[in-house]
């Protein structure tokens, strides 16, 4: 699955290596997530969570340091799915998510897939299986 | 209705949009609840995904990161 790098929309900003990923129980709507390779951990806003009936009523509480600014979340299993590849992992819904896109991990997301990255051409490939 | 162009987008700043392609906005609202009650009320699909186009320049570069 090869991916083109995407701009932020609605500004005038370099590409960004971004997958639309889809969440269990929000078919609606993929969400675009940036492949976040300094980061073990998947991310997502909590409003996700919210729509696609995602219990967190017993998730443990956690904090995170993202890019300059702290959150704190909830964390638990979901269902993703990429192009054709669909697995379980899990993702902490925070709030506040002042992010245009969630951030996709090394251990959880990453770890499923070989993932090549051009940049010098703009895109990204995912093999799956690790 | 669907619009498409780069301007589609920079005339939804600071509001929620859902995307049928990197620039074609099928539905913007202030909630990202609101896009999605639309979506489902309207059987449609965000095959690009849907986020809070940026709105104010500092804003831009929060969300742009490094």
């Amino acid at each position: 699955m090869r991916f083109p790098f995407q701009p932020l929309p609605g500004a005038d900003l370099p590409a960004r290596p971004v997958v639309p990923v889809w969440i269990a129980g929000l078919p609606e709507a993929a969400q675009l997530c940036l492949l976040d390779t300094g980061s073990l951990r998947t991310r997502l806003p909590s409003w996700i969570a919210e729509v696609a009936g995602v219990a967190l009523e017993n998730a443990p509480i956690e904090r995170a340091a993202i890019g300059g600014f702290i959150t704190s979340g909830k964390a638990t299993r979901v269902g993703i799915t990429v192009g054709s590849h669909h697995f379980d992992a899990p993702v902490l819904f925070c709030d506040p998510w002042p992010l245009a896109f969630g951030l996709l991990g090394q251990e959880d997301f990453m770890r499923h897939f070989l993932v090549t990255i051009s940049a010098e051409h703009q895109w990204l490939e995912f093999q799956p299986g690790g | 209705m669907a619009e498409s162009g780069g301007s589609a987008l920079a005339a939804h700043a600071g509001r929620w949009v859902a995307l049928a392609a990197p620039d074609e906005v099928i539905v913007a609202a202030d909630t990202p609840q609101e896009v999605i009650g639309w979506l489902r009320e309207n059987d449609r699909v965000a095959e690009w995904g849907m986020m809070r186009v940026p709105g104010r320049t500092e804003e831009i570069e929060l969300v742009a990161g490094a």
